[in-house]
């Protein structure tokens, strides 16, 4: 099942808070399983691992709707 | 009591076929024995032979056998050498198909990579502004 908008920002709000302070244990927990609902394979990985993860799926996402917005 | 002549030659000339019966008779033993001893000889060379012949017949088959070996342990050779020959080949193949594989590989682990990156970047810029909206807010 795909992330509803509201969880997709709160996983873009939680990575670019990751960016300038730690994430608290419950917040890294919440991101992981963000990212794990588009990426199954992330379940076991470093944190530092699903930060990149989850910022390659934000900025596919962007990307996907800037390229859709001129249509 | 004088002997009579005619005894005396009668002894003599009886003396004579006595001794030359005897002589008649070891002529003919050492004869007979002669031809015992070389029937005997002629039977034992008949038997060596034999035996030589039975022998050169082996020797003959070993020469063949030996022979058949040689022609195996050379075709053997042969194959070894070609099976050995497609070998390398096989392995030269692989190890140009695995440099192949390797370099197409990496051009795509770069162009990857290079995606990636900027996914990442345009992730990152998205999720900041994000985060600095809602801090404000």
């Amino acid at each position: 099942m795909p992330l509803t908008p509201a969880q997709f920002e709160r996983m873009e709000y939680l990575l670019g808070k990751a960016q300038h302070t730690s994430l608290a244990p419950n917040e890294q927990d919440e991101l992981r399983r963000y990212v794990v609902v588009e990426q199954p394979g992330a379940e076991d990985v470093t944190f530092e691992t699903v930060v990149t993860l989850g910022l390659i799926i934000v900025g596919a996402y962007l990307l996907y709707k800037y390229l859709e917005s001129p249509a | 009591m004088q002997i009579p002549d005619q005894w005396v030659g009668a002894l003599v000339v009886g003396l004579i076929i006595l001794v030359l019966g005897q002589l008649v008779l070891s002529c003919r033993a050492y004869y007979q024995y002669k031809d015992d001893v070389r029937n005997q000889i002629d039977g034992k060379i008949g038997n060596i032979a034999t035996s030589l012949e039975n022998l050169n017949a082996k020797i003959e088959n070993c020469t063949i056998r030996i022979e058949n070996i040689y022609a195996r342990l050379e075709s053997f050779e042969n194959k070894y050498d070609r099976a050995d020959k497609e070998l390398w080949n096989r392995a030269d193949q692989i190890e140009r198909r695995l440099q192949d594989k390797n370099s197409q590989l990496k051009e795509e682990l770069l162009t990857l990579q290079t995606t990636s990156d900027l996914l990442m970047k345009a992730g990152l810029a998205g999720s900041e502004d994000i985060y600095k909206k809602t801090k404000r807010g």
